[in-house]
């Protein structure tokens, strides 16, 4: 696939000070650096490290991933309804790509 | 202190076995045909069932892309002929593979979306076990989900289906294994941390988590060849393609079961 | 322990319980002390290896069906999550797989709730490790089994690399 593929889950609308929560997966082979095609050659290591999300410029929940992190990344974390704006979500790509996503969110 | 160290171990995976026993699942006694998705865990049943992690939906989303993609001399898409797919397409994959008049043999769904390519859209076929070919194909099955597997294997179907069964049920590489050994007198047993499941092929292509990709129910074949250290067939032999018309009909009844992940 | 003195354990049937309660054992914590080889780990992401136990839900099946996706979820329940008082991050991290780290989670008080999942790689049975740093400095661990079998024909599975099987033999 030559772009990447990106889930997400978003309420669309939230009352103000609820916590709701955000689920997002993304297609990526998180390449470990410890397997060999058959022929022997080692698959150099290329996962995404870090995740981001942005809530209106500002960074409410980040994580750095390792090796231990399964294929097609996939995250559900929290957050606190303040604005009606845009979530936004970052990968970091070991290959120095940033893949980004965001949602709109509407709070009442 | 050999000894003792001997009645540790006769203990430990004495009490290991209880533990298994106890955690075994409800397993069908039995019962057959059964799913694939029946032998394996609760923590990879939820993979599939659950729309948002199972990645084969990574591939049926990619596969609609490519329904309406159009290609070829004459600029046309699948959709140009075929339509809506949720209609044209509903039920299909359970009846293949088929006799192919034209082909004279046996032509299985990957097949026949390939044959519609260059015959109809003068487009290039998609390479076997492609990621294209894959999601198109994980695609149509989709449209067939809940089907039940409905094969015909009478008249020039007859003989490929009697080669099948004889590829199936024949001891073959180093560990002289045949098919029928594991997943017709083992099913249900455990061979270390799998348990071996009836051999359907219900759920394919299906997104293998060893794999970390989809895969054709022919790259399954390859694979168990591996397994039992035999030289595999190629993708698309006569061979498989009996095989796969052998299980088919074998897992007749089973309904569907796409995007399914397998581990 | 004597050979002998297990066969009569063994022979004294009913006897066998009182036989072997006699034998002193170490009392195991639920939670294992952290292996030397992770401080360096601890220390750089908490400041310290001074820990207490709790607070911190870590959440895994104790048997995994297969090591390549075990759902993982972590959290700090009783944390109001508030300006003053909130979780700053949780860190994962295995004793024997081929790499120990797993995930570090930062945390702000946007996050609402200190609760996060993911599916993760297991390569073998072993300990799993979470510590939370806490925005009054303080710091939390606790520690969960997961049993891993690998299958029998698995030939194109996570394995751990030549250094790991070097550890292994000491």
């Amino acid at each position: 696939m030559s772009e990447i593929r990106i889930r997400k889950s978003v309420p669309g609308s939230v009352r103000r000070g609820e916590v709701f929560e955000i689920k997002t997966l993304i297609a990526h082979p998180m390449d470990n650096g410890f397997m060999y095609t058959r022929g022997g050659v080692r698959i150099q290591r290329q996962i995404i490290h870090r995740f981001e999300a942005v809530y209106n410029g500002k960074t409410i929940f980040q994580a750095d991933w390792h090796v231990a992190v399964s294929t097609n990344p996939f995250i559900s974390f929290f957050a606190v309804a303040a604005e009606s704006g845009m979530i936004e979500f970052r990968w970091y790509d070991d290959n120095g790509e940033v893949y980004t996503d965001s949602a709109e969110i509407l709070v009442t | 202190m050999r000894s003792f160290a001997r009645i540790a171990v006769l203990a430990g995976s004495a009490a290991f076995t209880i533990a298994a026993l106890a955690l075994e699942p409800d397993l069908p006694d039995g019962e057959f045909p059964v799913s694939g998705y029946r032998f394996m865990g609760p923590q990879v049943q939820q993979l599939q069932d659950d729309d948002f992690l199972n990645p084969g939906w990574f591939a049926v989303e990619f596969g609609a892309e490519l329904w309406q993609e159009k290609a070829g001399d004459r600029n046309l898409s699948c959709q140009s002929c075929h339509g809506d797919a949720s209609e044209s397409m509903r039920g299909v994959a359970a009846r293949y593979p088929q006799y192919d008049e034209h082909r004279t043999g046996l032509i299985n769904l990957e097949g026949r979306i390939n044959e519609m390519r260059s015959r109809y859209m003068n487009a290039a076929e998609y390479p076997l076990e492609s990621e294209q070919l894959l999601a198109i194909t994980a695609y149509v099955t989709h449209q067939a989900n809940g089907s039940p597997m409905n094969v015909d294997i009478t008249g020039k179907a007859a003989p490929y289906w009697q080669q099948g069964r004889d590829l199936y049920t024949r001891r073959q590489g180093q560990l002289d294994l045949a098919c029928s050994q594991c997943h017709d007198e083992r099913a249900g047993l455990m061979l270390r941390g799998d348990r071996i499941s009836q051999g359907h092929v219900n759920g394919f292509p299906v997104y293998r988590l060893i794999w970390r990709s989809m895969g054709s129910r022919h790259r399954m074949f390859r694979w168990c060849n591996w397994a039992v250290r035999a030289e595999p067939h190629e993708l698309g032999s006569d061979e498989y393609l009996s095989l796969e018309l052998y299980l088919a009909w074998r897992g007749r009844g089973l309904p569907i079961e796409s995007p399914a992940v397998r581990p | 322990m004597s050979r002998r003195r297990v066969l009569k354990a063994m022979a004294g049937g009913v006897g066998t319980v009182a036989t072997l309660s006699v034998v002193p054992v170490r009392s195991v914590s639920a939670v294992p002390g952290i292996p030397y080889w992770m401080t360096d780990l601890v220390v750089a992401r908490l400041g310290s290896t001074e820990l207490a136990e709790g607070r911190v839900i870590l959440d895994l099946p104790s048997r995994a069906d297969t090591g390549l996706s075990v759902p993982l979820t972590v959290s700090v329940p009783d944390s109001p999550m508030t300006d003053e008082d909130h979780v700053r991050s949780l860190h994962v991290m295995t004793t024997r797989n081929p790499q120990p780290l797993v995930t570090d989670y930062y945390f702000t008080p946007a996050s609402g709730r200190a609760q996060v999942s993911q599916r993760i790689r297991i390569a073998r049975t072993q300990y799993i490790y979470c510590f939370a740093l806490m925005s009054d400095g303080s710091r939390w661990m606790t520690a969960r089994h997961v049993s891993v079998s690998l299958g029998a024909c698995a030939d194109e599975i996570f394995l751990p690399d030549a250094r790991d099987a070097a550890r292994d033999q000491r």
